[in-house]
């Protein structure tokens, strides 16, 4: 085996790990953490981030990816 | 990110135009700038700060009087700093500065080659989504006193734990977490409004009692009406006999009883019929009767606003408060905090209102109007009601009087049969008069009794409604807890790892320049960096160690931001490449460790700017970076007074004498000159 192959094996192997890392508890907690550097770096209210954090879970949960037999 | 350039007009003492082209050049990674105290090295890595975050240094004095002194006088209050910088492969401008209105701005664009140049819609968050606030300060770095950051401290190391925490990017997780909390209380409570689980149960409970209470009472119900039905057929079997009787005068009796009899009924029924009614004319006036004089007195008191001018408010709240948020007028006239017309718009609050108040009034106007004229038929219709009972009450005891004198005289007659039918007769009616009191009391309670049960049941139903968000809400807690749970776990990770990281790349550079065998060691409790022997033994360090390990740590923390820049799977905020703009950075270094610094920084970051004076750049440090310089420029000191006594103080660079300061000149300024050498 080539140290080509072997490169090769290690990066697909990378994707795959990245693309389980990619669940929706870790795309929900993302989204969260954009909408609070939306409030600490530009003009967005406390009571607006409040909310739009919580419609963002509202989302979560009616998309039904964290239901317990479901989980992230 | 990498700097291009930097233009700015009149900021502090670089009066006019000036401008700065920064080496992006990867094997000549450092722009040198040359500038003896006071001169204005402070003042050029703050215009770098300020532009980019509207912040300035610890030790930049006079924050707050960024304009040129000598434009001020002439009238011009304008001034900006402008930076070209690279990121990603795509070329941005942003500027920020006071115009001549004195009204700050700050704009960016982006430079696409496709496109061309496009505005920045949210230029404060593009900024910070490439180089965060938090981060910046170890970027663009005040060297003066940076050796405090490895002086052990009694309990934690502030300053390490927060670079480290800002490195990673945890202000945001932080936030995060810290909202996370509070809309979990949020959710807490409405579960707890909803959790009616107990209540519910306790509630069935009373129910059930109450039910088997107006069972038993219905049982003795429909015994009365037995009853009753009873002793009105002994009662009618009785009259009948008395019907058939061989006296006149028993017959007559016997009739003119009947017809009593049911005069009687027809009166108790009125009776019921107007007991009724007042009841519904209490019901229909009760609360106009005893809100009348409550609503006099509103209307008394709007009439009397009213006629002030107080309502509706001669002004729009709404309008007043926006004109003061946004200090300016609906002209476009700025209007300044503390100044006569922001203090006289400010006056106009006292009498401003919403406007959806004067809607308001009309509104509670035309009900308490309602109020009164309903009050208006209530005296005459309950009157008339009390008026009809009194006289039929007065009609039915008359009736019974005279069913008294007749019962009393059929006893009278002198014949054992009819006296014993009479008693019998009279028997039989107290019993049922008894079944029926008892009937009607027993309705009074069993009608009570229903209105408890229904009046339970509806909590029942109402709570039940009010329980059918609990599921959602205690779903939404649960995510809740995975997210928090995510990102707590997420930070530990980081700060673990990034103890590793750092003391590594720290490690690395005090193998390679320090002269004795030491290692660094932070402390995962206290964030206290310090030096450890070959023995494993803190050693006593000196200022120049100090300094030393200081800088290194910031060196290595803006290597950790590259590593992490491009992290794939990363929650928290990414890290950064951005140039290293330190200002004074060796100090109490030995000439030996300035070099080695000197020559470790450009080695571990992409762009370095080095602000020195004479007495950190000759001797080794130019020996040890020179062939690294890409571009370079010295700060020179214009002074509008002649030299008189004063020396001149030049600098030497590749053997050329280079001006620190220039008398005689039109203006006090500084200039920045390229060296070209």
């Amino acid at each position: 085996m080539s140290n080509n192959d072997i490169k090769k094996i290690f990066e697909e192997a990378s994707r795959l790990a990245e693309q389980q890392l990619e669940t929706p508890l870790r795309q929900l907690t993302r989204k969260i953490l954009n909408e609070e550097r939306k409030y600490l770096y530009s003009d967005q209210k406390p009571a607006q981030r409040k909310k739009n954090i919580k419609d963002f879970i509202e989302e979560a949960r009616k998309s039904g990816n964290f239901k317990k037999n479901v989980r992230a | 990110m990498k700097i291009i350039s930097l233009k700015m007009k009149n900021f502090r003492q670089f009066y006019g135009e000036q401008a700065i082209d920064f080496s992006t050049d990867p094997d000549k990674n450092i722009t040198l700038i040359h500038a003896e105290n006071g001169v204005g090295k402070t003042a050029l890595l703050n215009a770098i700060k300020w532009c980019f975050f509207e912040e300035t240094t610890l030790n930049f004095s006079q924050k707050e009087k960024l304009v040129n002194n000598y434009a001020r006088d002439n009238g011009d209050t304008s001034y900006y700093v402008a930076i070209e910088f690279e990121e990603d492969g795509e070329y941005f401008y942003c500027e920020r500065g006071y115009n001549n209105l004195s009204k700050s701005y700050f704009k960016m664009t982006r430079d696409d080659f496709e496109t061309g140049v496009r505005p920045i819609n949210d230029p404060e968050l593009l900024i910070n989504s490439i180089l965060p606030k938090e981060m910046s300060e170890y970027f663009f770095f005040q060297g003066e006193g940076v050796g405090s950051f490895t002086k052990a401290k009694v309990g934690h190391n502030r300053e390490v734990k927060e670079a480290i925490q800002n490195i990673l990017g945890f202000k945001t997780a932080q936030q995060a977490i810290d909202d996370l909390g509070d809309i979990k209380k949020d959710y807490r409570k409405e579960v707890a409004i909803r959790n009616k689980g107990s209540e519910l149960a306790k509630l069935s409970e009373e129910i059930s009692k109450l039910e088997q209470e107006k069972i038993a009472k219905d049982s003795r119900l429909s015994n009365c009406d037995k009853n009753i039905g009873m002793y009105e057929q002994l009662i009618s079997d009785i009259d009948e006999k008395l019907a058939n009787s061989n006296s006149t005068v028993v017959k007559q009796n016997h009739q003119n009883r009947a017809k009593l009899d049911k005069q009687k009924n027809v009166l108790t029924e009125k009776i019921k019929s107007k007991e009724a009614e007042k009841v519904r004319l209490i019901k229909m006036y009760g609360a106009h009767i005893f809100a009348k004089k409550l609503a006099s007195q509103a209307l008394d008191f709007i009439n009397e606003e009213e006629f002030k001018g107080t309502i509706p408010a001669p002004y729009n709240e709404n309008l007043v408060r926006q004109i003061l948020d946004e200090h300016a007028c609906i002209c476009g006239a700025p209007i300044h905090d503390g100044s006569e017309a922001y203090n006289n718009i400010s006056k106009l609050l006292k009498n401003a209102a919403d406007p959806d108040q004067g809607n308001r009034v009309i509104r509670a106007r035309e009900t308490l109007k309602s109020i009164q004229t309903k009050n208006e038929g209530a005296k005459s219709h309950l009157l008339a009601n009390q008026k009809d009972l009194i006289e039929l009450h007065n009609n039915l005891e008359d009736t019974k009087r005279e069913l008294e004198e007749i019962s009393l005289r059929m006893t009278e007659f002198n014949i054992d049969e009819i006296v014993s039918l009479e008693n019998q007769r009279k028997s039989h009616q107290q019993h049922k008069d008894t079944e029926y009191r008892t009937q009607g009391r027993l309705e009074v309670e069993t009608d009570r009794l229903k209105k408890s049960i229904d009046a339970k049941q509806s909590k029942i139903n109402q709570l039940q409604a009010q329980s059918t968000g609990i599921d959602i809400y205690q779903e939404s807690l649960d995510i809740l807890s995975e997210v928090e749970s995510l990102l707590i776990n997420t930070l530990q990770k980081a700060e673990e790892s990034s103890f590793n990281e750092l003391s590594k790349l720290i490690n690395d550079t005090l193998d390679l320049y320090v002269r004795q065998d030491f290692k660094a060691k932070i402390d995962k409790e206290t964030f206290n960096i310090r030096l450890i022997d070959n023995q494993n033994r803190s050693v006593a360090m000196s200022d120049g160690q100090q300094l030393l390990l200081s800088l290194t740590f910031i060196s290595s923390l803006i290597q950790l931001a590259a590593t992490r820049k491009n992290a794939q799977g990363e929650i928290l905020t990414p890290g950064v490449i951005a140039p290293f703009i330190i200002d004074a950075p060796f100090g109490v270094l030995d000439n030996t460790y300035k070099g080695n610094m000197a020559k470790s920084i450009p080695e571990s970051v992409e762009q370095v700017v080095f602000l020195l004076s004479s007495s950190h750049w000759e001797g080794t440090v130019e020996e040890n970076i020179r062939g690294r310089v890409g571009k370079e420029y010295n700060l020179v000191a214009e002074v509008v007074s002649p030299q008189g006594s004063k020396r001149l103080n030049p600098i030497y660079i590749k053997g050329n004498k280079i001006d620190t300061v220039r008398y005689n000149c039109s203006i006090d300024r500084t200039i920045i000159e390229e060296v070209k050498v």
